[in-house]
């Protein structure tokens, strides 16, 4: 057997301090960003430039107002999704149990799919009027079927072997429910609920911009009349912060912290 | 690529019990809300019953009203969706093949999928204005990000084996890209392209509902205005529809052509 030797050195991989990897396109596009306004290509009424926008976030920081809006909008992100999970993560464990109606159900969870919570928004306005309970209920409607789904999806993937075992060492049926199927499809639901909060969080901002009572969604959406351009973007980006935050700290280490052991002892 | 072929579906046989089963859960919940309005009788502004809402949609669809709020939203689609298809999945492409860009574009890529279409139209309007500008501009800006994002994690996922495999067989970068970068990717850029699509819908309806004179969810969100819950509901049913209609039509088929055939089941795949 004749060696093969690569024609090229294999590539060493640059790696860049974690730092640097997360800060630098960031300093990137605020200079591409100043350098822009600072032509005044673009008139300040389409685009502010980045220092401005950094002192209106400062200033809203400061007050405390930012921190108010935020704080709504969480609160109404919390309720809609601890609602989604006492109701989504039951009807799932219902509707996978059996392999036909986990079947059937398939089909229309992915038709409510297809309708996103803000088509509903109207007519939770018609129900329960402008009001935190309309924002609360499109979130639960938002975040309730993804968990479902993934509820469903979970329990159908655990092995039947499993089953089998547990019934071969004379488990019962509560026994056959909490050991394999509960468990077997917790990585499953809890994935579901990571991206169930994902969608809440942006039926919260949608919800929040129609029914307007504050929050986030509010913030921009009213500032957007007065055309103040830093508000929006300050606006923007503390949703994007704290979606991220909530979807990378708070709901991917509680991941870890409980199902993903498992899956790492597989 | 033959041995990696996906195993004939064991579960062929039990195709028409699943039909069966889903007609009957549809025609199921058709029923709960029917018998749901004639026990409780809720005033029809707040629940129409099923009749009322199919009288109140043939009616639009007579009227030709319909038909010009569903053109002017798929015509915002046909645009937006393309072009952000198309858009994410060449820069993913650009920018996946080298580690240190996707390390770079990860965080910022990040940001954008958490502010997605929704938080941006405020701006939108201010840059737009309220109609089909800004529409398509909201619908291009939820689906690139989530293309973009899936496509560079599918070529990260791509084994270097298989590239020097190429090479060594005196392969140029065309064929690494043609034959190892773009199937290795496929079954993930598939994921990407299905949630930019469900995202453009969405998106579609809540920049519609807010910011256009036109289309589905602006009719859905006029109808608020005038209680008329029978064309609220029966519009959320015609999305709903057309949810079905785009998974069965455009992605079944694509997913059998390329996923499938290439051996890697989706997560998404039934």
């Amino acid at each position: 057997m004749t060696t093969v030797t690569t024609a090229r050195p294999p590539k060493t991989r640059m790696a860049l301090p974690r730092a640097v990897r997360l800060v630098l396109p960031f300093v990137v596009i605020a200079g591409v960003w100043s350098l822009i306004t600072a032509t005044g290509l673009v008139p300040p009424r389409v685009l502010t430039p980045p220092t401005e926008v950094v002192t209106t976030a400062k200033e809203m920081f400061l007050n405390g107002s930012l921190i108010g809006y935020a704080r709504q909008s969480l609160g109404r992100l919390l309720a809609g999704s601890l609602l989604a999970i006492v109701v989504g993560v039951p009807v799932g464990l219902a509707l996978g149990g059996n392999r036909h109606l986990g079947l059937a159900s398939d089909r229309f969870i992915q038709f409510l799919f297809g309708i996103s919570g803000i088509a509903w928004l109207p007519l939770a306005i018609i129900w329960t009027g402008f009001s935190d309970r309309t924002v609360i209920l499109v979130v639960a409607y938002t975040a309730f079927l993804p968990i479902a789904a993934n509820t469903v999806q979970g329990m159908r993937a655990v092995p039947r072997a499993l089953d089998e075992a547990v019934i071969c060492m004379g488990g019962r049926a509560f026994r056959l429910a909490r050991d394999v199927r509960l468990y077997g499809a917790l990585p499953s639901i809890i994935a579901g609920i990571q991206t169930g909060v994902g969608y809440g969080w942006r039926a919260v901002i949608g919800s929040e911009m129609v029914v307007g009572l504050g929050g986030l969604g509010s913030l921009i959406f009213t500032a957007r009349q007065f055309g103040a351009i830093d508000r929006i973007i300050v606006g923007m980006t503390a949703i994007g912060v704290i979606y991220l935050v909530i979807d990378r700290l708070i709901l991917r280490s509680f991941r870890d912290l409980t199902v993903g052991r498992w899956v790492a002892a597989k | 690529m033959t041995s990696l072929r996906r195993p004939v579906n064991p579960n062929r046989s039990q195709r028409p019990v699943e039909l069966l089963i889903t007609v009957a859960v549809f025609g199921g919940a058709l029923l709960a809300w029917w018998l749901f309005g004639l026990i409780f009788d809720p005033p029809t502004a707040s629940l129409a019953s099923p009749l009322e809402v199919w009288d109140a949609m043939t009616r639009l669809a007579a009227s030709g009203e319909l038909w010009e709020h569903l053109v002017a939203s798929l015509k915002r689609l046909a645009i937006g969706i393309p072009v952000g298809l198309l858009s994410g999945y060449l820069v993913g492409l650009m920018v996946g093949r080298s580690q240190l860009m996707a390390d770079l574009i990860q965080p910022v890529v990040a940001l954008m999928t958490g502010i997605s279409g929704l938080a941006w139209i405020p701006l939108a309007i201010l840059w737009f204005g309220i109609g089909d500008g800004m529409v398509t501009f909201i619908i291009w800006n939820a689906t690139f990000f989530v293309v973009l994002f899936n496509t560079v994690v599918g070529i990260q996922s791509i084994s270097k084996d298989q590239e020097d495999a190429v090479r060594t067989l005196g392969g140029s970068g065309f064929d690494v890209l043609r034959s190892v970068v773009i199937p290795g990717a496929m079954a993930q850029v598939i994921i990407g392209l299905r949630s930019g699509v469900g995202f453009a819908w969405r998106a579609l309806v809540a920049a519609e509902l807010i910011g256009a004179s036109f289309g589905l969810g602006h009719m859905i969100y006029r109808s608020m205005a005038f209680f008329r819950s029978d064309v609220i509901i029966g519009g959320c049913i015609l999305l709903g529809v057309a949810a079905l209609i785009t998974d069965r039509l455009v992605f079944a088929p694509i997913e059998r052509r390329t996923v499938s055939r290439w051996g890697m089941v989706s997560p998404a795949g039934r």
